[in-house]
């Protein structure tokens, strides 16, 4: 990647960290519109946001920041009262701010579409009360701050013009901020014309003298994008006049400053995903080379202590070290359940129905990757629940004897070693006469099949299907929950749908911790082995002879519980070459599969285990049978069974 | 830019674009420029344009180029700006 590239990757997970952040904790600010701590932390972003955009020449974005900044400085020192029409610009204003990011990175000329508008609004809050903001905020940076002066020398590398930057840029991002700026330019080292490119920096020293009333890390932003040997900074004589407003205003400033020596000296480190999947790629090879030394038998027989013990050691720090890496990739998951609040608040405002919003194990840790995924999902789940399965009005709620207010309940937690995702919502439940009657109008299923709940619950996780009767902005179209599904799906994860009518609804996300590693049924079949994920497994029994039926043009069942569940034979799927053994001679495996139980029909069951997942090759990965591949201990390799693709088998 | 048969009028803020081709044009017609005008210096500047015009001034010191043997401007967007060009 070249230096321009690579600075730009920067300013992007950089902005985009920031505006990601602006969008949650302009929400949290909605709630609580007297925090100004946060308030405060917002305009922290929000000036960052605005020295980044500027260095890499986003006028655009860098002119809307600039106000917004005004709007947010506004409120913070004079801590006015913020009506909710204003408050609605301030998260308005973020959302442009978003989309004008966006536009500047894809090189758009179209501004976003309330780009003026809100800019014009701003301008016109900023400019109500301007003068007396702008002198009150004169007078206490006057008396409070005092002026220092900055002294600069910019040293340029040759490429600088290359990587997008120039002295006279510089200048102009200082000038705001300065009383007094002069600058004075070493030109001796140009080449005559005939050397000279106008590409190439020639310019080998600046010197920048400034007076301002600026902190310094303030100044310090606008260099953050220049190599450390092309720039330097030196404070001449720092003044601060003491005032009793001064020690209110300083105070404040002191807590920026806190801040910023606590973000600068925390000790973290910025590492790419892709070298950390690396790293984990390498330890899951690391365990499968343990378990081959663990369970090799030659050397077990080795009857030498040492030896036992050194494998013991080996295989107690291999799996810690397996811990520690897959932590790095665990994140709390309670910035995607931020992030849903504004999914409610809008979804909220568009249906006109009134919903409070609980969040519960916002502090449970997922898979980052997980994390990145599981935002669409949860977004369509979410509004579903509130345009669908909330009431319509509070009238029919309070008649229902239900509180007026819809409750929506974004839940976390871990549950037999996978993370469950819950949203439930307390409105009218699932209306499942009406679910059949549409899958049997659009052919999904048979007029008189006999579906239990849950499938009849999963029918509205087929693609188009909607009871909806009017299509909203927000769902209806029945490309909503399907989308859902294929994206869980994806995750290896599963859906689960309860309800209960007038009562409300649950859709559960069961998610496994990690993407990489599979908690995993192990069974035999022929020579054999398969891995079935435990996540589906619901039980596993070597039948009685008397509830085996054979129905004929249907095949086996077996009856359990007063549930006839259909027997899948892996011998049959696979073609394998084994004597045909009855089923009660042999294993079922009872899974839950979108289209309900099936009974996997296996000769052994060897165990459970964690197995590192390896992705097959092409010719294997056409079989749809098979989501994967896993190498043992022993060193052999087992399949991984998609067991949804078994049940349609 | 312009150029009327011996001044060549230039705008201070050019892009890296016009720089190139006013770097180009210089290189090949320096001999029938005997000035280099800068037209509406409160316009937004550049280093390169700075050091193009020091380059000139290098290659042909009869070549008046006021803005540059000036040392030095003003304007609302870089506060006082002066320079050095020779050793």
């Amino acid at each position: 990647m070249s230096k321009p590239e690579a600075l730009r990757a920067i300013f992007i997970e950089e902005a985009s960290e920031i505006v990601e952040k602006l969008g949650v904790d302009i929400i949290r600010f909605e709630e609580n519109s007297s925090d100004f701590d946060l308030l405060n932390e917002i305009f922290r972003g929000v000036h960052t946001l605005k020295g980044n955009s500027n260095a890499f020449g986003f006028v655009r974005l860098g002119r809307f920041i600039h106000s917004f900044e005004d709007l947010l400085n506004h409120y913070r020192n004079t801590r006015e009262y913020i009506s909710p029409d204003r408050l609605e610009l301030l998260v308005d204003s973020v959302d442009v701010v978003t989309q004008t990011m966006q536009c500047e990175l894809d090189g758009c000329q179209t501004l976003p579409q309330n780009y003026d508008l809100n800019l014009a609004m701003i301008e016109s809050v900023i400019g109500g009360s301007s003068a007396s903001v702008v002198t009150q905020t004169a007078v206490q940076t006057a008396v409070v701050q005092g002026e220092k002066e900055y002294v600069i020398k910019l040293t340029l590398d040759e490429d600088a013009y290359a990587r997008g930057f120039d002295q006279f840029a510089f200048l102009r991002m200082l000038s705001p901020m300065a009383v007094e700026l002069k600058s004075h330019i070493d030109l001796c080292g140009v080449v005559e014309l005939r050397e000279f490119s106008s590409s190439t920096n020639y310019i080998k020293e600046m010197d920048i003298s400034m007076k301002s009333s600026v902190l310094e890390s303030e100044i310090l932003e606008c260099f953050e994008f220049l190599f450390d040997h092309e720039y330097s900074i030196r404070v001449v004589e720092p003044e601060v006049i003491k005032t009793e407003i001064a020690n209110e205003a300083a105070k404040e400033m002191a807590k920026d400053v806190q801040t910023t020596t606590q973000s600068s000296t925390k000790s973290t480190i910025r590492i790419d995903t892709q070298k950390l999947d690396e790293l984990f790629d390498s330890v899951g090879e690391l365990v499968i080379a343990q378990n081959f030394i663990a369970q090799n038998e030659k050397i077990h027989s080795i009857e030498d202590e040492s030896i036992l013990r050194a494998i013991e050691r080996l295989s107690k720090i291999t799996r810690r070290m397996q811990e520690r890496v897959m932590s790095l990739r665990m994140v709390a998951i309670r910035d995607t359940f931020d992030k849903m609040k504004r999914v409610v608040r809008d979804a909220s405002k568009k249906t006109g129905k009134s919903v409070n919003f609980v969040i519960q194990g916002e502090e449970t840790e997922i898979d980052k990757t997980m994390v990145d995924s599981l935002s669409d999902p949860l977004i369509h789940i979410i509004r579903n629940a509130i345009d669908h399965g909330l009431e319509c009005s509070s009238e029919e709620r309070v008649a229902d004897g239900k509180a007026a207010e819809g409750t929506i309940t974004l839940k976390a937690s871990h549950k037999s070693g996978n993370i469950v995702v819950s949203v439930r919502d307390d409105g009218r439940g699932i209306n499942t006469e009406k679910v059949l009657q549409r899958a049997i109008e659009r052919g999904i299923v048979a007029s008189g099949e006999n579906l239990t709940e849950s499938q009849i619950y999963a029918l509205i996780m087929q693609p188009g299907f909607s009871t909806a009767e009017t299509i909203s902005d927000l769902s209806g179209r029945g490309v909503g929950l399907d989308v859902v599904k294929t994206a869980i799906e994806k995750l290896r994860g599963r859906i689960e749908i309860e309800s209960q009518s007038g009562q409300g609804s649950t859709v559960s996300l069961i998610l496994p911790l990690t993407l990489a590693i599979i908690d995993g049924m192990l069974a035999r079949c022929a020579d054999e082995i398969y891995i079935i994920p435990t996540l589906s497994v619901v039980e596993s029994f070597r039948p009685d002879e008397s509830i085996v039926h054979l129905l004929k043009g249907k095949g086996e069942f077996v009856s359990l519980r007063k549930e006839h569940i259909p027997i899948v034979r892996l011998s049959d799927i696979f073609a394998l070459k084994s004597k045909r053994i009855e089923p009660w001679e042999g294993i079922l495996i009872c899974v839950e599969t979108d289209g309900g139980r099936i009974a996997i029909m296996v000769d052994e069951l060897l165990g459970r285990q964690q197995v590192v997942i390896k992705s097959l090759g092409e010719s294997l990965s056409k079989i749809k049978e098979i989501s994967g591949g896993a190498i043992l201990g022993s060193g052999d390799i087992a399949l991984i069974l998609n067991i949804d693709a078994l049940a349609g088998a | 830019m312009e150029f009327d048969g011996d001044a060549l009028i230039v705008d201070l803020g050019m892009s890296m674009d016009e720089i190139k081709e006013l770097e180009e044009f210089l290189r090949s017609k320096l001999d029938y420029v005997s000035s280099i005008l800068i037209r509406d210096k409160s316009a937004s500047c550049s280093g390169a344009l700075l050091a193009l015009l020091a380059s000139t001034k290098k290659s042909a010191p009869a070549v008046s180029i006021e803005f540059l043997e000036g040392g030095e401007f003003f304007s609302q967007l870089y506060g006082a700006v002066d320079w050095r060009c020779y050793e």
